[in-house]
């Protein structure tokens, strides 16, 4: 599953933006350009998902601040769309075999005083299926014919059906609407009107598929260095449950042996970890360094040997297909924050990598074709744009001048517009 | 200190796990050339050579057949550079990990290579011939020089062959 794009229109700094994304994307800008506001955005999206609307709104700072100040009566818009690739096969009645391509999710809303109504709020997922028979089954290299499928999931904003308002439209081939999971061409159900799809319907329907998998991370090293035994053992946003995601990974000796080449190859002090447990139930991790003997606590650690190791397990050990990194390059040296990169690099391969910066050694390594750039104009409207779609920039780098050299000097956000 | 001007990641895992354990030099620092203008790089060169420290600057021969003729771009590029400081290596850095490993290195790795060189070897050939998963590649060469046989990379891999016995590493 990747991110295709996000648009949004009238969101706080931003009057209308759309971003597409691609495997490995590097937002840069200036302290509050709207770099963290952009990349929250996705965030929004899954806790909405997993924590509600308005929980989702109060985490982004609650309904004042989320409009944007230039044009407080226009509507909020919000739309983000993946790529979505998943297959499975049923049979109940018929054999089928269904792949979606694609999934998309909008909403449009609109907040007056202490009131929110809910405009419009749509899903789509965008698919192919096929009817299987015995010898399809069996030889799965003939070429099939695939049929199209489209669902739409609205939320129906009529008054008479204020009752019943959410909309599921299908359409497809017979075979399909007989199968359970889609067991309606039209249908409309009932649901409490101030949801949105995305908290309730949404969940009935893509359960039956990959749940989502992103995650957010934005390490506070001085929360990661210990933490209780009754942690979960998936790493948390801000890494303070790291020993316990570390257990975890030493449990498997292939994780194990993966993880300390890891380390050592970016900490090269570092000869391995090992977690350990104290009578009071709290869990910390302990460093073997090469050039001795010793062992070293968690809480001795520097920020940075913290802040890489829980980059390299949110990385590599955990089950992710979206990483949302906010300034992974906080307190680590320059010379070290290539290897970083090259990390991050060699992850989008598998996982798509989102990361947010304003560090001129991040963008160096990153390469300009990786880089969005979140800049503000005297208005205090932001916006993004692609560096490496300026030709101005070519000038620049066909005169032996860096991209990193034109981002430390301000000069990114003026290539195209002063 | 030593100074080592690598091309990319690969170079850098390749130098710091392996070589700079064999190296007779207090400290190192790494250089990725190819991030960094032609003009930097040589005040780099410029500087080393006045302090008198010493600096490997490693490239790919890549698809050129003409040793010289890559080592004259170089010279023509980066002003300051010692030719007998280039360590050219062929074809690509993939080239040097895979002919470290020996046939039960290979067997246990489920890697089937069974040519006595690596010398043509491209980076695509090796990943698609170590069957690489995506988000594997650090780990997986880390996983190599772990194994690593000097002598066998020797046999197999000319420019490693001479590196080595430039340096006096066997």
């Amino acid at each position: 599953m990747r991110i295709k794009s996000i648009e949004v229109e009238n969101f706080k700094n931003f009057e209308h933006q759309r971003v597409e994304f691609n495997d490995f994307n590097v937002f840069v800008g200036a302290n509050a350009a709207g770099k963290s506001n952009f990349v929250n955005l996705i965030k929004f999206f899954k806790n909405i998902n997993e924590k509600g609307f308005k929980k989702a709104i109060g985490e982004l700072g609650g309904y004042k601040y989320l409009k944007n100040v230039n044009s407080p009566d226009k509507p909020f818009k919000f739309r983000i769309e993946f790529d979505y690739h998943n297959s499975f096969r049923a049979s109940c009645p018929s054999k089928v075999e269904v792949c979606t391509q694609a999934l998309a999710y909008e909403f449009i809303i609109d907040m007056k005083d202490d009131s929110i109504s809910i405009i419009d709020d749509k899903l789509y997922i965008k698919g192919k299926s096929i009817k299987l028979d015995f010898k399809d089954e069996k030889l799965e290299s003939n070429a099939k014919k695939y049929d199209d499928f489209n669902l739409t999931v609205s939320k129906v904003t009529t008054e008479q059906d204020a009752k019943n308002n959410v909309k599921i439209e299908l359409e497809a081939e017979e075979y399909l609407i007989d199968w359970n999971f889609f067991p309606y061409r039209r249908v409309v159900l009932e649901e409490p009107k101030e949801d949105l799809i995305l908290e309730t319907t949404f969940d009935i329907l893509i359960n039956k598929f990959e749940p989502f998998k992103i995650n957010l991370y934005d390490f506070n090293p001085k929360a990661a260095r210990e933490c209780t035994i009754y942690e979960k053992n998936t790493l948390e946003e801000n890494g303070n449950n790291l020993p316990m995601a570390i257990k975890n990974i030493l449990k498997d000796e292939e994780k194990k042996k993966k993880f300390h080449n890891l380390v050592s190859y970016v900490l090269p002090f570092i000869e391995s970890i090992n977690t350990l447990e104290l009578p009071n139930d709290t869990i910390l991790f302990e460093v073997k360094e090469k050039s001795s003997d010793k062992k070293f606590l968690s809480n001795l650690l520097s920020d940075g040997t913290i802040n890489i190791i829980a980059i390299i397990v949110a990385l590599f050990f955990e089950d992710n297909d979206v990483v949302i990194l906010e300034e992974p390059e906080r307190f680590i040296h320059p010379s070290l924050i290539s290897s970083v990169v090259s990390l991050l690099n060699d992850v989008a391969g598998a996982k798509q990598i989102i990361v947010s910066t304003h560090n001129s050694e991040v963008v160096r390594y990153s390469g300009v074709e990786r880089l969005l750039l979140v800049s503000r104009d005297k208005t205090g409207t932001s916006k993004i744009t692609r560096p490496a779609e300026s030709e101005n920039l070519k000038v620049f780098l066909e005169n032996d001048l860096g991209v990193a050299d034109l981002f430390v000097d301000n000069m990114l956000e003026g290539l195209d517009n002063c | 200190m030593l100074v080592i001007f690598v091309e990319g990641e690969t170079d850098k895992i390749f130098f710091k796990k392996l070589i700079e354990p064999k190296l007779n030099y207090s400290c190192f620092s790494y250089r990725d050339y190819a991030q960094e203008g032609k003009k930097k790089i040589s005040s780099y060169l410029r500087s080393l050579q006045l302090m008198k420290n010493d600096y490997i600057f490693v490239s790919d021969l890549d698809d050129h057949n003409d040793i010289e003729f890559k080592i004259n771009k170089l010279k023509d590029k980066y002003n300051h550079i010692d030719e007998d400081k280039i360590v050219m290596v062929i074809k690509e850095i993939e080239g040097s990990y895979l002919a470290g490993l020996t046939k039960d290195s290979l067997k246990k790795r489920k890697i089937k290579y069974t040519k006595n060189t690596t010398d043509s070897l491209s980076k695509e050939e090796f990943e698609q011939v170590c069957k690489l998963e995506p988000a594997n590649k650090t780990s997986y060469l880390l996983d190599i020089l772990e194994d690593y046989d000097i002598n066998e990379a020797m046999t197999k891999n000319k420019s490693f062959n001479d590196f080595t016995i430039k340096y006096n590493l066997a």
